[in-house]
């Protein structure tokens, strides 16, 4: 019906096509997340890759604690808010990904973008058993630092046992994933 | 004839083809994907509609919603007081931690009392926050956002919106809220989820059964032939036509691709609709054209083949001699593409009867709705059929010959009108640099069309060439997207209003009539309405004696309120006219197509329509 180079134009014609789509749609590795604002002018992010330093905020009682505590674990940082129902509903399932995974060195620490008072009062009705820090305050905005610029929850941040973010995820985690991010922390490169 | 025949077949292939792809992309970027910035999610509109009361308008965005307990408001202006906020009831929900939660879906009418201390101030700054969330995939919740006001007291929208942050703790939710408190029972007349309340009574084309619907889809479809957007594509139907006259075998294979052709592609949106409609997409008939990338290729389809029906491009002089067999074949399935071509220009079309089916089909149930797509495609491929398959019709047509070469350069003419309509379409979504990237993709269409047809002795090189013009084409046209869309000045003196819910609200809240008009540039059929009754001295005389006040949104470009104001007349696209009555009644929504008296009667009940409510 058609000779072999209508065919190839056809081809690369739709190609060329599907391919501006893919470049449209952010390319490798942004695909299923959607896209974040920009950070307000003077806010450094922190980006996959990068290290963490020195960053630190206060515990439930107000002490400073740095995320350097857990150097040589793998980090999960889970923000979270009481006014959140998706974040509410994955806390216990973090609480038991860190009671099964606690071996593998995996530590889970919720960051709270709340009051000091509604997270306590939250985490008596549901003891999750993992470290809580509290964001609120912050400034910068921890959700900014770590890439989430639009604050939205629940957001979590993989943590290399050296202390370089390596995922980061918007919207509830799965034990699967979990489970992935796990094997990819531990894998030799890392 | 059959050096013309196949090229141009050829050529329709290409097109079809080229549109399927870019279908992809308008589906992914359609408005609903990925997660709406907080102030569109939940798009907070305060007004003053009476002295001492700021109303506080919601449109909540599908899928999200909004707390109830977490709306808050106060007043900045020092020697302002603010009374209890009032909100309507809204959904309950159970929620295992906060228990018994209260949130808003759609639309949420809330008002906040003030009184002065002393003398009332020109303008008052209100600060309103509020927090929501998105429930479907990905499951998230925005931070408390505020949003802070400033209002003139004589009525009226905000004069500045300011604060509109993200989450912080500058921004976190007011923790000594000195001026508010959540109210009791209201008696604004919004209730909660049961739809928009700018539209209460819409039942109608629910009620429609399916054997009407697919009378209606039927004649709309019929009617689709004739409407001014399909002419173009008449003109390709026509050629085709003519050539099939030739044996009747080939008029019948020709006149059954042609109809499997524009079916399949009718069955094929249906089922895109269907998969966009699961996925909580706004679907639209025609809102593949808010997408300026497919503005810009649909003209380039046009042009070039405008160009191969002016003789101009010779394409495939090198491709003539294939067997008489093939040529036969490849014609087939040039008027199957043919059928998916003219669906696919047909698409800003809304024709008469076509709207209330499509409305029917967008909420149906999956087999209804791919029924109603079924009889629309049988009635806009059944004129034509019909002359392929009856021979008696096709004696009728003349005989063919020499003038029909000149009839397809003619005809080709209507292409280029329609190709210079899209770059108009284009020229108002993303100003003077999309137009100049879509023509200079023109041109280098033209080029490789030309090299193309040329005929070349070093042919491996020669297509080469071809396919490298092509894609600088192709990168032109994908660089539309790059272009910001320029900030589009709503003329305010030119005897309408420009849509806004909250406006809307407010004049329905004083009493005035109004009529809306939701349109697009690349809407034929509202530009028709416009140019026949809406843009004339007597429509304006009209709204000056009955007192109403035109008020009209522009869908060219993606915008979610208009979305979802469609929605709430279950339209599928563009024109939605409604007329709303003295007193603040419900909207009715008018035919696609207008007529003077038609317009005349329905503005003259409104306004005789007593303030009763």
């Amino acid at each position: 019906m058609m000779d072999r180079r209508t065919i190839l134009i056809l081809v690369l014609a739709c190609l060329a096509a599907i391919g501006g789509w893919w470049l449209q749609n952010g390319g490798i590795g942004t695909s299923d997340q959607p896209r974040q604002p920009p950070a307000p002018a003077g806010v450094k992010t922190l980006a996959v890759g990068d290290s963490v330093g020195a960053y630190a905020l206060p515990d439930l009682d107000g002490q400073t604690t740095a995320l350097a505590k857990w150097r040589g674990k793998t980090v999960l940082l889970n923000f979270w808010a009481t006014w959140c129902a998706p974040c509410r509903q994955e806390m216990p399932m973090l609480a038991k990904a860190q009671r099964e995974h606690a071996a593998q060195g995996l530590q889970v620490v919720g960051i709270a973008m709340d009051q000091p008072q509604s997270a306590a009062t939250f985490l008596e009705h549901v003891p999750v058993g993992y470290p809580i820090l509290i964001g609120i305050d912050a400034d910068p905005v921890p959700t900014t630092t770590f890439g989430d610029t639009a604050g939205l929850l629940p957001y979590s941040v993989l943590i290399s046992r050296d202390g370089r973010i390596l995922q980061t995820k918007l919207g509830a985690l799965d034990p699967a994933t979990i489970q992935r991010w796990l094997e990819e922390a531990s894998s030799p490169k890392s | 004839m059959s050096g013309f025949r196949q090229p141009l077949s050829r050529l329709i292939l290409l097109a079809a083809l080229l549109l399927a792809a870019t279908g992809v992309y308008a589906q992914s970027t359609s408005p609903g994907a990925g997660l709406l910035p907080v102030t569109q999610a939940f798009a907070l509109k305060p007004t003053i509609a009476k002295p001492g009361t700021i109303a506080l308008h919601f449109d909540i965005a599908p899928h999200y919603y909004l707390y109830r307990g977490r709306i808050h408001a106060k007043i900045l202006t020092p020697g302002i007081k603010a009374g209890a906020i009032d909100l309507p009831p809204g959904t309950p929900e159970h929620d295992p931690y906060l228990g018994d939660v209260v949130i808003y879906h759609n639309v949420v009418d809330g008002s906040l009392p003030y009184t002065a201390d002393g003398a009332m101030p020109a303008t008052l700054r209100v600060s309103v926050s509020y927090q929501g969330c998105h429930e479907i995939e990905p499951k998230i919740c925005y931070p408390p956002n505020t949003q802070t006001f400033t209002l003139p007291t004589s009525g009226g929208g905000p004069l500045a919106a300011t604060g509109t942050g993200s989450a912080g703790a500058g921004n976190a939710p007011p923790r000594n809220p000195i001026t508010t408190s959540l109210g009791g029972p209201t008696t604004l007349p919004t209730a909660g989820n049961a739809g928009n309340t700018l539209a209460p009574s819409m039942a109608g084309p629910l009620s429609t059964g399916l054997a009407f619907a697919l009378l209606l889809a039927f004649a709309g479809g019929l009617i689709l032939n004739l409407m001014p957007c399909v002419l173009p594509v008449l003109a390709i139907k026509a050629v085709g036509v003519l050539e099939s006259g030739e044996s009747r075998p080939r008029a019948r294979a020709h006149a059954l691709a042609y109809a499997a052709g524009v079916i399949a592609t009718f069955l094929a949106i249906g089922f895109a609709i269907l998969g966009l409609r699961s996925a909580g997409h706004a679907v639209g008939w025609g809102t593949q054209l808010q997408q300026p990338v497919i503005v810009g290729v649909l003209a380039c389809v046009l042009f070039a083949v405008g160009l191969s029906m002016s003789g101009v491009v010779q394409f495939g002089s090198g491709l003539g001699n294939l067997g008489s067999g093939l040529t036969r074949r490849g014609g087939a399935a040039g008027h199957f593409f043919t059928g998916v071509l003219a669906v696919i220009v047909a698409s800003p079309c809304t024709a008469p009867f076509m709207g209330a089916a499509l409305a029917y089909a967008f909420v149906a149930p999956p087999s209804h709705e791919l029924l109603v797509m079924l009889a629309l495609g049988v009635g806009l491929a059944l004129p034509l059929t019909l002359i392929g398959l009856v021979p008696a019709l096709a004696r009728l047509l003349p005989k063919p010959g020499r003038w029909m070469e000149t009839l397809k350069q003619i005809l080709a003419f209507p292409m280029y009108l329609a190709a210079v309509w899209l770059v108009w379409v284009l020229a108002h979504q993303r100003g003077a640099d999309a137009v100049a990237l879509v023509l200079v993709a023109m041109v280098f269409l033209a080029a490789a069309a030309w090299w193309y047809g040329r005929g070349h002795p070093g042919r491996k090189f020669g297509h080469v060439f071809t396919i490298g013009l092509g894609l600088v084409a192709l990168v032109s046209l994908y660089s539309i997207v790059q272009v910001v869309p320029p900030t589009r000045t709503l003329a305010t003196d030119s005897g309408f209003v420009a849509f806004s819910p909250a406006k809307l609200q407010s004049l329905r809240n004083a009493g005035t009539p109004v009529f809306v008009d939701i349109g697009a540039d690349w809407c034929v059929t509202c530009k028709a309405n416009e140019y026949a009754v809406l843009d004339t001295r007597s429509f304006r005389e009209l709204l000056a004696s009955t007192g109403a006040v035109y008020m009209k949104g522009d869908w060219t470009d993606v915008d979610p309120e208009i979305g979802a104001y469609l929605k709430s007349f279950h339209s599928p696209g563009v024109p939605l006219y409604v007329v709303y009555p003295r007193g603040g009644g419900a909207g009715h929504a008018l035919p696609t197509v207008l007529t003077a008296s038609l317009v005349r009667n329905a503005l003259v009940h409104a306004a005789m329509e007593p303030a009763a409510r």
